[in-house]
Parts: C-alpha cells; structure tokens; sequence
C-alpha cells in the first residue's frame, strides 16, 4: 500500500520552493547501503511504493529494506477543463520533498552486489539521479 | 592502544571565505578543545586521510603537534562530511588528559556472521543494531574496537549491552537493556505486499482509465 499521512493539520499546503541540501537524513543510518539523491525534486507516494516493491523483488526474502522519506506533502490539482477561480483544487497526490543528498532507500542483509541491483532497480523508478552509497564510503 | 601521530597548523578563527580558501588548498578547518580552552587549527586532507585509513574504522588516539612543537593527545570527536560531495568539511578534536576518564564512541564488530546459527540453518538475518556503543576509560585503556561474537545466535535471540563480555578499566555508558544485535526471522510477508502492492496498483489503473473516458465523454458532450 502507498504510503499516506493518516492525520494532517491542514489539508492543503502552499507550493513552496526546493533550495540547498539536505542537512539530515543524508547518511547511511540503519543498513549497509543505500542510494542518495543528486537533484531535488519531488517523490510522490506511488514511486516510494514501485522503488520498494521491486527492491523487495529483487531481495527474495535476503535484505531488510528501509524506506528513509515520507511523503508529507499534499499536491492538489484543477480538474481538467475547468475555469480559474473557485478555490484550491482537490489533493491529487502525496509527495517527499528531496533535496540534494537525501538518503532514499537503505538496504541491509544481503551481499554488496544484490544490494547494488536492487537499488539501481530502484533507481529506475525515480525522477531524479541517485547514487548507490555504502555505510564504509567516506 | 595504538597511537597516530598527525601535524596540524594553528589558524585565526575566521570567516567562510578564509575557510573556503583553505579547503581549496588541500587542508581542513578543525578545532581541539579540551576543559576550558579551545584552539582552531588546519589539518593536511592527505595526512587526515592516511590516518584515518590506518585506524581502519576503529577508534585511536591521536597525537597532534603543531609548528611550535607543541603535543596534545587527542580523540576525534567528530567529523562534518559534506553531503554530496563526502569530503571531510571539518574536524573536531578532544583532547584528553593522560591519567583521566573520558568519554568516546568505540566501534562494535561482529564476528562469525557467516556461521550463525540463525542465518546458516533457519534463513534468518542479522540485524546489527548498535554500531557504536559509548564508553567511559583513561586513554592507555581505549579498546580499538568492541568485538562481539554472533556465531552461536538463533532467529530470534540477541545480544544486549548487558550480555557483552567486561572489559577491563573501561565502563559502558549505553542502558544495559539496549540491543546490539538480534538474529531477525526472514521476512514472510514478502508476497502478500507484493500481491497488494499490485492489486492496488492495477485498482489505481483501472480507476484513472475510468476517470479519462469520463473526462473524453464530458468533452465529447462539450
């Protein structure tokens, strides 16, 4: 299931902008290796669920996966061919924020090598670069 | 207790750009301080790196002499890494007084993952939970690492701070009840997830398909 916030303060949320890097949850925290993101933009739940789906494919049952965003952004849209005006349109999407840096995804339990393939599978799935990155790496 | 030794040159504290200069030109910003006194010092990048390469990921003791010849024995307290680019942006020494108790971050090791009991025989897996524990000892007793060994683990038992062996003149900080490893049962729920994962999948298909003939027959109304 895709991961969405079961409780919000607000239901909706202005745009934002995406600037600098990211100053936490940009190291190998709790597995061996992971993949950090070389852009930012912006990560909706349903990638964070086809990334995770097939690095647990990809695995069979070896690793233990942790997933490092949430998505905590509603994202709303118009619907198609309506006028301007009328309100904020309705929550489309859930979105991570990521910035350069961030860490995605970690994997653990598993050779260097399975690990890699199943984040380069991960990789896939995403909309901006990443790098396969291991704990040992300084 | 191994000792480095790693020649360091004493800077006047200044602003970012002096600071940007000085990483352009091979060296790193850092600082020693010890119990009311601190110093701003440079580091050699290659020097750092060759240190850190002989410490190989344990903890040492660092021996730091500066152009007047001056020594102080020091501890790496931290190191700020650059997130993208992983190069060391700045270093904290600790320095410690030869004699007196301090408090450090010891690596834990394992050893025999490979014939675990949990992981050979029942598909487990080894959840290393605790990779540095917090230690209080003088500096002639700074263990380099604390090694524990995982061989004789079963899926679901593990090792807690508590179970480690004692090590002479050297106290352990971390809460006895805090884990270091445990031997996970392999994950079963594998294929179900998958299963939901694809019937939502295809319900989210099937459910914008419907969404866009409703949108082309509202247009076509239109």
């Amino acid at each position: 299931m895709a991961q969405i916030p079961s409780r919000t303060k607000y239901r909706k949320v202005h745009t934002g902008r995406i600037y600098g890097t990211a100053q936490k949850g940009n190291t190998v925290a709790f597995g061996e290796f992971g993949i950090q993101s070389l852009s930012r933009g912006r990560m909706t739940s349903r990638q964070i669920e086809a990334a995770r789906v097939a690095m647990t494919r990809s695995l069979k049952r070896k690793g233990k996966v942790w997933i490092r965003v949430f998505p905590h952004k509603p994202v709303t849209k118009k619907p198609a061919e309506t006028r301007m005006g009328k309100g904020k349109g309705s929550v489309e999407k859930w979105v991570a924020v990521i910035r350069p840096g961030t860490m995605l995804f970690e994997v653990a339990g598993c050779s260097e090598t399975a690990a890699r393939e199943a984040l380069r599978l991960a990789d896939t799935k995403l909309p901006f670069r990443c790098r396969f990155v291991s704990r040992d790496d300084v | 207790m191994q000792k480095y030794t790693l020649n360091v040159k004493t800077r006047i504290p200044s602003n970012k750009g002096a600071l940007k200069q000085l990483r352009k030109g091979g060296e790193i910003p850092g600082n020693i301080y010890s119990k009311g006194n601190a110093k701003s010092i440079s580091v050699s990048t290659i020097a750092f790196r060759n240190v850190n390469k002989e410490i190989g990921g344990g903890a040492g003791l660092i021996e730091l002499k500066d152009e007047n010849g001056d020594l102080a024995l020091t501890h790496v307290k931290g190191v700020q890494i650059h997130p993208i680019s992983r190069t060391i942006e700045h270093i904290d020494f600790h320095e410690v007084a030869r004699g007196e108790t301090f408090d450090s971050k010891i690596p834990v090791v394992l050893t025999g993952a490979s014939d675990c009991l949990g992981v050979k025989h029942e598909g487990g897996m080894l959840d290393h939970k605790t990779l540095e524990l917090e230690i209080r000892c003088r500096p002639s007793k700074l263990p380099e690492n604390i090694t524990v060994d995982v061989s004789g683990l079963n899926v679901g038992d593990s090792i807690h701070v508590d179970d480690l062996e004692a090590i002479e003149d050297v106290e352990f900080l971390n809460t006895g009840i805090q884990v270091v490893v445990s031997c996970q049962p392999p994950t079963v729920a594998v294929a179900t997830d998958d299963s939901d994962a694809a019937e939502s999948s295809t319900e989210g298909e099937e459910a914008s398909e419907g969404d866009e003939a409703k949108n082309e027959e509202e247009s076509s109304e239109g």
